[in-house]
């Protein structure tokens, strides 16, 4: 499971994500207890309704449709939330190193293929191809 | 509920014939086909919501499937790190039909999945065992893939053959009843060289095979290495276990291990601590216990060794010479196959052959990974010279382990339009790397992007050949999956106050001058560690003396010089 | 709480828990090792059952082993499996042939082990489907290593391999 350590009180406001249980994919607790699997279409709780948010996610987990419930604290950029710690900011976009999309004949539905290369590398202005030539 | 799926005999797969992987017969295949009937159950029961997530993660980790940051991820067991053509092949498949056309080695020499659906699982795991291959005991707090020498059957101066053994232990371990629910994970490597290759002694357990004055097959035994937070050589417990007591043996120290190890906290669960807590008196509970447990019970039967090891006979090979023209010409005629021969191509015991090491370390690349298109190519390569075979080293490259000599120009041409060729086996690049937190739900800070900025920044491979061997192993949390404290640098990644942070060690080693590498100072930030590298080196050219390699350097300057050139001045 | 039989039927519990201040019945009694040391053995003809702490060493209770007729192992977590080997080892070492019942939060899918290891019965909750716990001890017969298994059914020639009774 991929929750990190125990929460504490929330002090910001409050996104609450786990994975789907039937395919793993990270999911997001948006309006009307929906699950999706954008960020910014989550549902940004106030540190003092967070309790209240991370139980109504974790119905869904004793319900057994997602699992590893947790809650992230989100800055909200242009009205949207956007993770403040790093960690989930990985997890709303995917591997900062270059991934090959999902493929579509097999899984039509996906929609996360656009985010495989989100996290820009420091280091280089250039993503490197996965599988560059030796030589 | 799904109906539990009736045995059935399947054909053999088309496997290429001189391939020297334990074949199996219809009760393997049995056994194989009831355990995707119990593990399809348990997903039917999951999905259907009659198990808890806490019932279940035991039950799927012990087959191979993780929970990760993104995804499952789906780990399928390379036994000692042996596989043949058409079972690479049907990894590339599974590869693209069922994840995103890529596979990871890794440091166990298995291969791992990262975009896994736990509803497609059924389905992966029949096209598995289609070519006897599954994901059994690739997780869980059981024993796992055992590893073993990638030269094994080709090395020169192996004593004995691990193989023969490895598929033993494969199969004793195999739903171990006593075994299974042990506190924490369980390692074995077997080595048969008088080079150490597996790690032996970072390992649970580590064997070394050998033979006495008549011929006869014994093992020294070791107990208690191991890395993640709490770093351990193990310590020998004995010198010969003859081969009819092996598993005998290894009754008693798992026994010894299930009783007593801690089971209140995780990070002190592994063999390791007990061994360490309890000191002599570990290695004396473990021979009462070998003493009193009934012998012929457990006993080896050498015709069950001898029918184990016809599966690892020599392939057959042709009566060659060494050095023959064509390769003498090409290394004399081509810089780029000379220079990318000097670093991946190794003496065989049968004259004319070689063994060659695939680079899965492509400059800028992601350590261990290989595309769909890159399985096919090496699997097409072995059947073409290499008798089908392929090995996985726990360095996470692979192997043909007999390839004529001849035939290495055409090899090397093969894997240059793979994209597998890179010269730098042994070299800085050929680094070592967990997924960290690009994968990985425990790590704090990441490992690949590190790698790769490592390795472009000495993409010169004249540069790399000028620093010689070293080996950089990079993990992203202190678990320690990437072997940091055994790399002669190694690297770990930390969150330091919501940033990543870069701890590095010098003068780890893994082989016969085992070592934990020495903590150089405090960490450098992800944009600041491949300067750090690269000062540390800098360092060593400036004070090596003839001969040495980065390592012999260090042990004989110490950390000084390191630490005064990287942190005078800060 | 029902018991499942080693053919996996659902059976009742003949046994009375006894708490270590409660007078002793007249029945079938399952005693703390404190208590079972403190119980004079003369006078008594109902059997009597210890439960056996997940941390004891069978050698522990070696001398006690004549005066039982059940041990029940504890599995505190499905995933602690220290039974397992105190199972084994009151076979193997101490040839204890009472029963030895598997108690605490088991799993249908470790019953065919825990039966490998000399385990007899498994005590479950109320409500359990015993058909389910008959479905996960049939699926995989075929084992690859030596256990308690009892005298297994012919098919020489497997090496390791073994195929275990229905």
């Amino acid at each position: 499971m991929s929750s990190p350590a125990k929460a504490k009180p929330a002090t910001a406001p409050m996104v609450f994500t786990a994975n789907r249980l039937r395919d793993g994919r990270v999911v997001w607790l948006a309006a009307a207890g929906r699950w999706v699997e954008q960020v910014a279409e989550a549902a940004v709780f106030p540190p003092e309704e967070a309790a209240a948010g991370l139980a109504l996610a974790q119905q869904d987990e004793r319900a057994q449709r997602v699992v590893g419930v947790y809650g992230a604290e989100v800055a909200l950029e242009a009205g949207r939330p956007v993770p403040v710690k790093f960690r989930e900011r990985l997890r709303a976009q995917g591997p900062s190193v270059a991934v090959a999309a999902e493929p579509r004949e097999a899984h039509a539905a996906e929609p996360r293929e656009d985010h495989a290369k989100a996290e820009p590398r420091e280091s280089h202005a250039a993503e490197p191809p996965a599988y560059r030539l030796a030589s | 509920m799904n109906a539990l799926v009736e045995p059935i005999a399947l054909p053999d797969p088309a496997f290429p014939p001189h391939a020297r992987t334990y074949r199996y017969d219809e009760v393997d295949r049995e056994f194989l086909q009831e355990r995707i009937a119990e593990f399809s159950d348990q997903i039917a029961r999951r999905l259907g919501g009659e198990l808890t997530e806490d019932e279940f993660k035991p039950l799927r980790l012990m087959n191979g499937l993780y929970l990760q940051l993104h995804a499952y991820m789906y780990r399928i067991a390379i036994p000692y790190g042996i596989l043949n053509a058409t079972q690479l092949r049907q990894l590339a498949m599974i590869a693209r039909r069922w994840d995103r056309g890529y596979g990871h080695f890794t440091t166990r020499q298995n291969i791992q999945f990262n975009w896994t659906r736990l509803e497609d699982v059924p389905d992966i795991m029949r096209a598995l065992a289609d070519v006897d291959m599954h994901a059994i005991q690739t997780s869980g707090n059981c024993i796992r893939n055992t590893t073993t020498d990638e030269y094994a059957g080709a090395d020169p101066e192996e004593a004995a053959d691990p193989r023969i053994y490895a598929e033993i232990i494969r199969q004793w371990s195999t739903l171990h009843p006593e075994f299974t629910w042990l506190p924490r994970k369980f390692k074995i490597a077997i080595t048969g060289a008088p080079q150490d290759r597996v790690a032996m002694q970072v390992h649970d357990v580590g064997l070394v095979v050998k033979r006495d004055a008549a011929g006869a097959i014994g093992f020294e035994v070791w107990a208690g290495g191991g890395l993640g937070r709490t770093p351990v050589l193990a310590t020998k417990l004995r010198d010969w276990v003859p081969e009819e007591a092996l598993l005998a043996y290894l009754e008693a120290v798992l026994r010894v291990y299930n009783a007593l190890g801690n089971r209140d906290n995780i990070y002190k669960a592994r063999i390791k601590i007990l061994v360490r807590d309890l000191g002599e008196e570990f290695r004396e509970r473990v021979e009462r216990e070998f003493a009193r447990l009934p012998q012929p019970t457990y006993r080896l039967d050498p015709e069950v060794v001898a029918d184990i090891a016809a599966h690892f006979a020599p392939p057959p090979f042709a009566r060659l010479t060494d050095a023959p023209p064509a390769y003498a010409a090409a290394l004399a005629g081509d810089a780029a196959f000379a220079a990318w021969a000097k670093q991946s191509v190794r003496a065989h015991r049968q004259p004319g052959y070689a063994s060659v090491t695939i680079s899965l370390k492509p400059i800028g690349g992601i350590p261990g990974d290989a595309s769909a298109e890159q399985m096919e190519a090496v699997a097409a390569l072995a059947e073409r010279h290499g008798f089908g075979e392929i090995r996985v080293s726990h360095v996470q490259n692979l192997v043909l382990p007999h390839v004529r000599q001849e035939d290495l120009p055409a090899v090397w041409q093969g894997l240059r339009e793979a994209g597998l060729a890179t010269p730098n086996i042994g070299l800085v690049s050929d680094i070592i790397a967990c997924p960290g937190m690009d994968y990985c739900a425990l790590a704090t800070a990441r490992s690949i992007p590190v790698a790769q900025m490592i390795s472009e920044r000495f993409a010169d491979l004249d540069r790399q050949h000028a620093i010689g061997e070293c080996f950089i192993n990079i993990s992203g949390c202190i678990n320690a999956c990437g072997h940091h404290h055994i790399g002669h640098i190694g690297i770990l990644g930390v969150d330091k106050r919501g940033a990543e942070s870069y701890q590095i060690t010098l003068g780890g080693s893994a082989t016969n001058d085992a070592a934990l590498g020495e903590l150089v100072g405090p960490g450098f930030p992800y944009d600041k560690v491949t300067d750090a590298v690269e000062t540390i080196l800098r360092t060593y050219l400036a004070e090596r003396a003839a001969g040495e390699r980065f390592v012999d350097t260090y042990r004989r300057i110490g950390l000084g010089p390191f630490k005064e050139a990287l942190y005078a001045g800060a | 709480m029902p018991v499942l039989d080693a053919k996996g039927h659902l059976v009742a519990d003949a046994w009375v828990r006894v708490a270590d201040d409660a007078p002793l019945p007249d029945a079938p009694a399952l005693l703390s090792l404190a208590r079972l040391r403190a119980e004079a053995a003369a006078g008594r003809n109902a059997p009597l059952g210890l439960l056996l702490d997940p941390a004891t060493q069978p050698e522990e209770i070696a001398e006690l082993l004549p005066r039982l007729a059940l041990i029940a192992v504890l599995l505190p977590k499905s995933k602690d499996g220290r039974a397992f080997t105190q199972a084994r080892a009151l076979r193997e070492h101490f040839g204890f042939a009472g029963e030895i019942r598997a108690t605490g939060h088991v799993l249908p899918d470790q019953w065919r082990m825990l039966q490998r290891c000399g385990v007899s019965t498994v005590e479950l909750p109320e409500g359990a489907d015993a058909a389910q716990w008959q479905r996960s001890r049939a699926v995989v017969d075929i084992a690859y290593q030596p256990a308690q298994d009892g005298p297994l059914p012919p098919g020489g020639g497997l090496g390791l391999r073994r195929r275990l009774a229905a």
